[in-house]
């Protein structure tokens, strides 16, 4: 079972490139926290993955594949 | 769609670039072998992290690994460098002897920290660089006996650092030949906001000040400046930017002149079976008119080791034009500062909105024909999107035949000049000369960013 990409928001630092990158993946919260909001649909995970890849302080978990 | 023959791959690099380029290889099903030979002992890690997470303690070492998923058949081999490359044998040479034949070869070998000779006469203990995570260990130690450091650069290396250190309780002298700090990769303007807020958190800044003589003094540095003023620190550290890591390509036949030339698609220029990617890489980007240039930065390594793995395997022909919009950040006393477009903008351009003075907002540069050609926000990740949106409108992506008709516009003119000649057209790729031997030569500055 897959559990989807996680936010460690002990490290993330809103830089918010992961919305751009995968917007069917990550909203903001009203706290402005970023959080996850595809965790089953494959391309959106793989958008995610991504996104993973390219946030600036690697704060995107993601499960194996 | 694959190139068939394509057995083998050699990744020459340790860094972002490399690894992203193998893991890309991996997502592609490449089933073949891939070494990776990198100089350093660590696998990859974060390096923009090194100034703004490891000196300030926020960001312990182990936590910088990349985490990536590598082909089936990937073979790392630490601590070897590449010292020479034969083109038509098909071997890279390594500092232990051996040789490595690949199908395909990713030049990926970034950057090296430039020094200044003025600093070499003193005891290396006490100046330092920071390129690599030995570099940045080695600093924390010096600066936590410090009660005075030097920097030499007001780039994103320097200016973090000192952010770093000086919250640290450690007293910086931060000095650049500029008026402003931060100007190359930020404007006049906005350099200059953000040299107010290094004054103001008590970063002794000396802008427009260069280095006339270095000497030990009985504490450590004493360093004359061209102000006629003098600065004794314990440490220093040199933050000049950095150049390519190409001197095993000298003699190759590959330009590598401020770095390895690639054609639009990250093929070194003149080669079917070798692409470049990363700092150590110089392109035309066709969405922005196409001037050949080295783009140091976090996203743009990802992306751009992604598409020379996909060009490699598909093939020269085949393979489009690598053309990202630049996005780069810098956080500096817990201000996020996000960089869009040109990595360079000078002093003709003009902003359009926002307020650059008081580091607040959104903002764009715009050249003299009014055409945006960079975006910056400060505290405002929201809007750097639609500065995105914005660029991209102005700088639209090339069609999709761009890459193959760049290369009949700089080939084809050679080609018809020699038959006019009655000569016979050139082999592809200039002269091989086999196994040249690395030799080093100055390397130009270049422009920090990421």
């Amino acid at each position: 079972m897959t559990t989807g990409p996680a936010i460690e928001h002990r490290v993330c630092r809103r830089h918010g490139l992961c919305l751009a990158v995968a917007p069917e993946a990550f909203t903001v919260a009203a706290d402005g926290r970023i959080q996850v909001t595809a965790r089953d649909d494959e391309a959106a995970v793989e958008k995610a993955r991504q996104a993973a890849r390219l946030c600036p302080t690697q704060a995107i978990r993601m499960p194996k594949p | 769609m694959t190139v068939v023959g394509l057995r083998r791959i050699v990744i020459v690099g340790g860094g972002l670039a490399a690894v992203r380029a193998a893991e890309r290889l991996a997502e592609r099903d490449f089933r073949g072998q891939v070494d990776l030979i990198s100089a350093e002992p660590h696998r990859p890690y974060r390096r923009p992290a090194l100034s703004d997470g490891v000196l300030t303690g926020r960001v312990a070492p182990r936590d910088l690994a990349l985490q990536a998923r590598m082909p089936a058949r990937a073979r790392w081999i630490h601590g070897v460098r590449a010292v020479g490359l034969d083109r038509a044998l098909r071997r890279v040479r390594l500092s232990n002897g051996r040789e490595l034949p690949y199908d395909g070869l990713i030049i990926a070998t970034g950057l090296r920290a430039r020094t200044l000779p003025a600093f070499d006469a003193l005891d290396p203990g006490l100046v330092h660089t920071l390129r690599t995570v030995d570099d940045a260990l080695r600093l924390r130690m010096a600066a936590r006996r410090a009660r005075h450091v030097l920097i030499v650069g007001g780039g994103l290396v320097g200016t973090e650092s000192a952010w770093a250190l000086r919250s640290q309780g450690v007293a910086v002298t931060l000095i650049d030949p500029m008026p402003t700090l931060l100007s190359e990769v930020a404007g006049p303007r906005v350099g200059a906001a953000l040299t107010t807020l290094h004054r103001g958190r008590g970063v002794d800044v000396r802008t427009a000040t260069g280095i006339a003589g270095v000497e030990w003094g009985t504490r450590g540095v004493v360093a004359n400046l061209t102000d006629g003023t003098i600065v004794r620190a314990d440490a220093a550290l040199v933050a000049i930017g950095a150049v390519p890591e190409t001197d095993w390509l000298i003699g190759t036949g590959l330009d590598v002149e401020r770095g390895v030339a690639c054609e639009p698609t990250l093929h070194a220029l003149g080669a079917d079976d070798i692409v470049a990617c990363g700092d150590c890489a110089r392109w035309p980007n066709l969405r922005f008119g196409g001037a050949s240039r080295r783009v140091e930065q976090w996203v743009t390594t990802t992306l751009m080791a992604q598409h020379a793995a996909d060009a490699l395997l598909v093939g020269r022909d085949s393979a489009t034009a690598f053309t990202p919009i630049p996005w780069g950040w810098t956080e500096q006393w817990g201000m996020r500062l996000h960089l869009v477009g040109s990595p360079a903008p000078s002093a003709e351009h003009r902003v359009a909105d926002g307020d650059p003075e008081a580091l607040r907002g959104a903002f764009s540069l715009h050249d003299e024909l009014g055409r945006m050609v960079a975006g910056i926000s400060a505290e405002r990740p929201g809007v750097t999107l639609r500065l995105m949106d914005e660029l991209a409108g102005a700088w639209p992506e090339p069609p999709a035949d761009a890459a193959a008709r760049w290369r009949e516009a700089a080939v084809a003119p050679q080609r018809r000049s020699a038959e006019h000649h009655g000569a016979r057209p050139e082999p592809a790729g200039p002269p091989l000369r086999r196994f040249a031997r690395s030799r080093s030569r100055p390397g130009s500055p270049t422009r920090a960013g990421r």
